[in-house]
């Protein structure tokens, strides 16, 4: 059994980490718009500017602080910008996220073309990238050192930014306000909350979130940008976190495990299998636990609203006695 | 000038202003980038007009976008709005390919018409999964339906590199499709066939269906208020799933005609993105089917224009897509002129109230 003696091995372990970094960036990404009552189908190409924008200015300014910066700052303007037209302007969701992705797909090209002279790929240009660490202790424990230790910098990151996403939603008043935004913006506005702030930070931090994970394709991953690099890694994201049910850990497990579906479609592949069934097959589980989740849901609030009808019905019986 | 006139008026304006500000930031960028503007902007604009190739290819281009957005306009018209359409069109290519591949006992027109009829039964059915747990179980139809698109996509690339994809040839693809299931040409020297007038005849059909049937009308009603449809005694689980079923057919449709003329084989190996761009010829058009020949004519005239362009000059096809993405802002914002309207408004109720 070839495949699956390729599967057990501490590398395939590894391999996981390291395809399903930019998938938690994506998945947090998400997660954050989604707290704030917004869908953000523009990760994906917040993701490939950042990660264009990240190349460009490296490679011509030759910083690498200077190139994560703008980097960054690209993502965050992207976030309100598309918050500026969904909140603000009031278009839809959708059609905002449809025209930001179409332009930014064009431009994306026509920047790297106009800076590069290729319409594909940077490889023109000499880039910086951010180097991989080896954790000092844990990289001579056997097993657990080859898998965990001597990853790039990004991908500790993306682990630490779930524990602070986490601390960030359920342990600090903006985090409180973004929720509250999001489930209810009527109510938020009667106690004296701005939802439109509430909103576009909280896209402002999803396109931050965004970013990180473009950047880490281009400047992590690979030290060079190709069009359409990011392959709907955004898209994924929002599956991961619909899949995470809000949760930051749940999205990052959810990105693992399309992280894990993405490892054994190579390993297939290597073995000249098909790969399109493993592929798939991330999908339909996040469609099917999409479905139990809102089932289950549906069902308790239908109980909760019997069981009060019910609750009424003594009350009133009792007043008539 | 009454309320309804206005936002009429409103409506034209704002389409085409939101046209004018995207040809002109597209202008702007082409004089910043372009060492020789001018000759870009003549092969931009008049580039499709010069020749019957190019007018052919204005044609071609125009016809799934026709497809796709009238298929937008159907499946959004319940007020749910799902991704389906670019699924379906992906897998309404696939099926046709792999019809009129698979299906040996039939030859001719007749082989044609056998393979849209299976593509209409998959891609409709395909197409109704998201709205029927949306309806079930309360689940995001758009998270669904886009999940679901990948879904098929894996599908339709399985059943592409096992029993269609041609390893003999040089030309990746999948085996040559039978040349005498295709469509007559309607141009010679170009690939406009017969396709052009099924996708005109479409609009016509999906006017009359949105419009003058009894289901349209309940399609309709649903989507402007699904809690007074329901009162008044219609189904609407059944209306939205019908709205589904023909907007994901119709969008299959435009995939699977692309399989009988314009290919020689099929050679898609990943979605197509004309689900998405359904949604701007849809939007351009007040998702209004009537409407549909003129947007998709127009995205349809950018986009071979900036193509011959790209051939012609230094400036990148990719600047159609910041046309597009400009203007779908701008129509699609609801808060564009509103305050400009709203004052008009409030001085034509001015003028009435004091004729009264």
């Amino acid at each position: 059994m070839g495949i699956l003696e390729n599967i057990f091995t501490a590398s395939f372990l590894y391999t996981v980490i390291r395809v399903s970094t930019p998938l938690i960036f994506a998945s947090l990404s998400s997660l954050v718009a989604r707290k704030a009552g917004v869908t953000n189908i523009t990760i994906d190409s917040t993701m490939l500017m950042s990660a264009l924008i990240g190349v460009l200015v490296s490679a011509f300014t030759g910083s690498l602080w200077l190139a994560l910066l703008c980097g960054m700052l690209v993502g965050v303007v992207m976030g309100i910008f598309m918050g500026y037209f969904h909140i603000m302007m009031n278009t839809n969701m959708i059609l905002t996220g449809v025209a930001i992705n179409t332009f930014t797909n064009g431009a994306v090209v026509m920047i790297l073309y106009a800076f590069t002279g290729d319409k594909g790929s940077s490889s023109m240009i000499k880039s910086l990238g951010v180097p991989g660490v080896e954790i000092p202790i844990l990289k001579n424990i056997p097993v657990l050192g080859e898998i965990l230790s001597g990853h790039n910098i990004f991908t500790y990151v993306a682990f630490l930014l779930v524990i602070a996403v986490w601390f960030l939603m359920y342990r600090t008043p903006l985090g409180l306000r973004i929720r509250a935004v999001g489930e209810n913006s009527s109510a938020a506005r009667s106690v004296g909350e701005n939802p439109t702030k509430v909103k576009l930070i909280a896209l402002g931090l999803s396109g931050f979130f965004a970013s990180l994970g473009g950047m880490y394709l281009s400047m992590g991953n690979m030290q060079v940008f190709i069009v359409g690099m990011t392959s709907s890694r955004g898209f994924i994201g929002v599956a991961a976190d619909a899949m995470g049910q809000g949760n930051p850990v749940g999205a990052m497990l959810a990105s693992l495990l399309f992280g894990c579906a993405n490892a054994v479609g190579n390993v297939l592949q290597i073995n000249s299998f098909s790969t399109d069934m493993v592929m798939a097959i991330p999908y339909v589980v996040s469609i099917i636990g999409i479905i139990i989740y809102s089932a289950r849901e549906k069902q308790r609030k239908e109980s909760r609203v019997k069981r009060a009808i019910a609750e009424a019905e003594r009350n009133a019986g009792a007043v008539a006695r | 000038m009454s309320n309804k006139q206005l936002n009429q008026v409103f409506s034209i304006v704002k389409t085409f202003l939101a046209i004018l500000i995207a040809m002109v930031v597209a202008f702007v960028v082409i004089l910043i980038v372009s060492e020789e503007p001018l000759e870009a902007l003549h092969a931009f604009l008049l580039g499709p007009f010069t020749s019957v190739r190019r007018i052919g290819n204005l044609i071609e281009n125009t016809i799934p976008l026709i497809y796709v957005g009238l298929g937008v306009c159907v499946l959004w018209a319940t007020g749910k709005r799902t991704l389906s359409g670019e699924g379906c069109y992906y897998f309404g290519g696939l099926m046709a390919a792999l019809a009129s591949l698979k299906i040996v006992f039939l030859h001719g027109k007749s082989l044609t018409l056998v393979s849209i009829l299976i593509v209409i039964a998959v891609c409709g059915l395909m197409a109704l999964l998201p709205m029927l747990v949306n309806l079930k179980y309360g689940t995001d139809a758009f998270v669904v339906s886009l999940l679901f698109n990948y879904v098929m996509f894996y599908i339709g690339n399985y059943i592409f590199s096992n029993y269609l994809m041609d390893i003999t040839s040089t030309s990746s693809g999948s085996y040559p499709l039978p040349t005498d299931s295709f469509l007559p040409t309607l141009i010679p020297g170009t690939k406009v066939t017969a396709n052009l007038i099924i996708a005109l005849l479409m609009i016509a059909l999906m006017w009359f269906f949105m419009y003058k049937t009894k289901w349209g009308y309940s399609i309709r009603l649903v989507g402007l208020n699904p809690n007074c449809a329901k009162y008044v005694g219609i189904n609407v689980f059944a209306v939205c799933m019908l709205a589904q079923f023909i907007g994901g057919a119709i969008s299959g449709v435009g995939g699977g005609m692309e399989m009988f003329g314009r290919n020689p084989r099929f050679s898609w190996f990943s979605l197509t993105n004309m689900g998405w761009d359904g949604i701007m010829v849809a939007t351009l058009a007040k998702y209004k089917p009537q409407y549909i020949l003129f947007s998709a004519l127009f995205l349809g005239y950018v986009r071979t224009g900036a193509d011959i362009m790209n051939r012609s000059s230094d400036v990148a096809s990719e600047i159609v897509m910041i046309i597009q993405a400009v203007m779908i802002l701008f129509i699609g914002a609801s808060s564009f002129l509103a305050h400009t309207q709203q004052k008009l408004r409030v001085k034509y109720s001015d003028k009435v109230r004091q004729e009264v």
